[in-house]
This record gives C-alpha cells, sequence and structure tokens, in this order.
C-alpha cells in the first residue's frame, strides 16, 4: 500500500512520518490535557480559598 | 532595566506575554510545517543516490538538531536559574525537558528508519547515534528527577545540576560528527562552513526548520505556563492545610482548653 507513490522505501518513509506525528500528536495533546487540568484545578482551590471557611 | 529581558523572569509578566505570543507561535507553526511537509514530501525530487528516501531527511535533520538546541536552551535556563535565582528559569528549563526528549526520540526513530535502507542496519554503536541515546537518557533522568523530589527547590537545584553534567553530550552529540570518524554523515548545515545540501532540498529543510522551531516555542510557553500555575495551585494548597490545621487547633482549644497546650 503506497498512496503517495514513494516506491519501494514507502515502508521507511510512512514508518518515518507515522512515528514523528505519532511523537508529536501526543506531545502536543498530553501539553494541552495537562494545562487545562491545571487550569481548572487551580480555578477550583482560588475559589475554595475565597469562600469563608465554617470555622471563621 | 524595566525593559530588560529580567521583567519576564516575573511570573505575571511572563503570563501576559507568552498567552498572547504562545497562540501566534502555534498557528504559525501549523501553517509552516503543513507548507513544509507539503513542499518536501511532494514537490522534491528524489536523490540520485538515496532515493526516495531522502524524504526522511526533512524529519530527522530538524529533530536532531532541536534536540541539542533545546537542550542548550535548558542549560542555560538551568544556569540563569541557580545563578540568579529566577523561579521562572528553573520552570522553562523543566517545560523544555519533554519537547527536547520527543525531538530526540523522533531523531533517533527516524534515524534507525533511514539508516537500514541506507547503512544496512538499523542501529550502530556510532559516536553521533550513541551521544544521541545518552541525551535522551538525560532528559528521561532530568524528568525523573523533578518528579522524585517533593520540594521544588530542591527538585530545581538537583536536576539544573544534572542538566549541566548532560550539556557535555549535548555537545558531543553535535561535534561527534567532526571529533571522530563515524558512519554517520557530516553535519548537514553550519553557520561556518559551506552547506552540503542541494538547493532542491536546502529551502523545504528551513521551511521545516522554522516549523519545528516555532512549534516548540508554542509548546514551551504552554508547558511554562501550566508549570506557574501548578506552583500556584501547590501554594494555595499548602495555605488551605495550614489554615485547616490552624481551625482544628483552635476547635480543639475552644472545647478543651488543656488541649490546646
Amino acid at each position: 500500500m503506497d498512496p503517495f507513490g514513494f516506491g519501494p522505501y514507502a515502508a521507511y518513509i510512512y514508518g518515518s512520518y507515522g512515528a514523528s506525528f505519532a511523537i508529536f500528536g501526543g506531545l502536543i495533546l498530553w501539553t494541552l490535557h495537562r494545562n487545562s487540568r491545571v487550569r481548572r484545578e487551580l480555578a477550583a482551590a482560588e475559589a475554595s480559598a475565597r469562600k469563608p471557611s465554617a470555622a471563621e | 532595566m524595566n525593559n530588560s529581558i529580567w521583567t519576564f523572569a516575573n511570573p505575571h509578566n511572563f503570563m501576559r506575554l507568552s498567552g498572547v505570543v504562545a497562540p501566534w507561535a502555534a498557528a504559525l507553526a501549523a501553517i509552516t510545517l503543513a507548507i513544509g511537509l507539503g513542499w518536501s514530501l511532494f514537490a522534491t525530487p528524489p536523490d540520485y543516490q538515496q532515493k526516495e528516501t531522502i524524504k526522511i531527511f526533512f524529519i530527522h535533520v530538524p529533530a536532531a538538531m532541536m534536540a541539542v538546541n533545546i537542550y542548550a536552551v535548558m542549560v542555560i535556563a538551568s544556569l540563569i536559574g541557580l545563578i540568579r535565582s529566577h523561579p521562572v528559569s528553573h520552570l522553562v528549563a523543566k517545560a523544555a525537558a519533554p519537547i527536547g526528549a520527543a525531538f530526540t526520540l523522533v531523531a533517533i526513530i527516524t534515524g534507525a528508519l533511514w539508516g537500514q535502507p541506507m547503512w544496512g542496519a538499523w542501529w550502530v554503536w556510532d559516536a553521533r547515534l550513541t551521544s544521541v541515546l545518552i541525551l535522551l537518557f538525560f532528559y528521561l533522568g532530568y524528568l525523573a528527577l523533578w518528579n522524585a523530589i517533593e520540594d521544588p527547590v530542591k527538585a530545581a537545584d538537583l536536576a539544573s545540576i544534572l542538566c549541566l553534567v548532560g550539556s557535555l553530550f549535548a555537545f558531543m552529540s553535535r561535534y561527534a560528527v567532526e571529533f571522530w570518524n563515524t558512519l554517520h554523515q557530516g553535519a548537514s548545515l553550519s553557520l561556518d562552513k559551506e552547506s552540503h545540501v542541494a538547493d532542491v532540498y536546502y529551502a523545504p529543510l528551513l521551511v521545516m526548520i522554522l516549523g519545528v522551531y516555532l512549534l516548540f516555542i508554542a509548546l514551551l510557553m504552554v508547558g511554562v505556563r501550566t508549570e506557574i500555575r501548578a506552583r500556584r495551585l501547590r501554594a494555595l494548597r499548602i495555605a488551605q492545610i495550614g489554615q485547616a490545621d490552624a481551625a482544628l487547633t483552635r476547635t480543639a482549644a475552644a472545647g478543651n482548653p488543656a488541649s490546646a497546650q
């Protein structure tokens, strides 16, 4: 299967770009996921810090 | 001194700047990489010796270049962090590490996939390849050290020292092809020497390099923003635990005056 016509070395080329897309895609998703999780947790912690506690 | 680079060592200023820069860098990276990939994969001719495997060059060379350059960014940030104790410097180095590790891994995998058809081997214990593998271990060790130590100040200092030790291997992996007679070819690009790359491959390579630099800037900005927020979250949680402890002590003292003593 060689949709772009890379010839006898197609497997190496698809392998290289496939692995690169997978690694960079994973890195981008992990970075964005971690950013949104920390943002959410910080917003919740700040909201809870503003709320007066029962002891006060 | 207000306009100096140290202004951005202030987390508040950095958040303001990165909030503007990161989306632009990400958008430009997407456009540049799309152009670079299309050009290099579909508009370059096969090489007279390497045939179609030359396509791997356009991802392998930028990735290998970034593997070393990101480590250099980490070394500079770590040095600034150690000498001037700027909190953002350590966070820049920490946020750059996973990006650098990813680029190093891509360089190693694409190198193996290029090496097999050209050299007849996926891997050889050549000075360039071995030093890049050790560089990957330094990236992973650096990340592991940050995660292993709970106190962020101590973790930053120890990880910075590890980063400085690893700079030797970053330097070696950059210059191994000049110091030793290696199976790996010489540097494709150099600031002080004539380029070894034919013009037809040179332009798309430069576009790909620009694209990966922009991708790095965008990911680094988001990563540092996350680290600054994570640091703030940790401080907030510690303060909340302290307040809860104090409230418990006050309640206990009100209920039983003897217990407070």
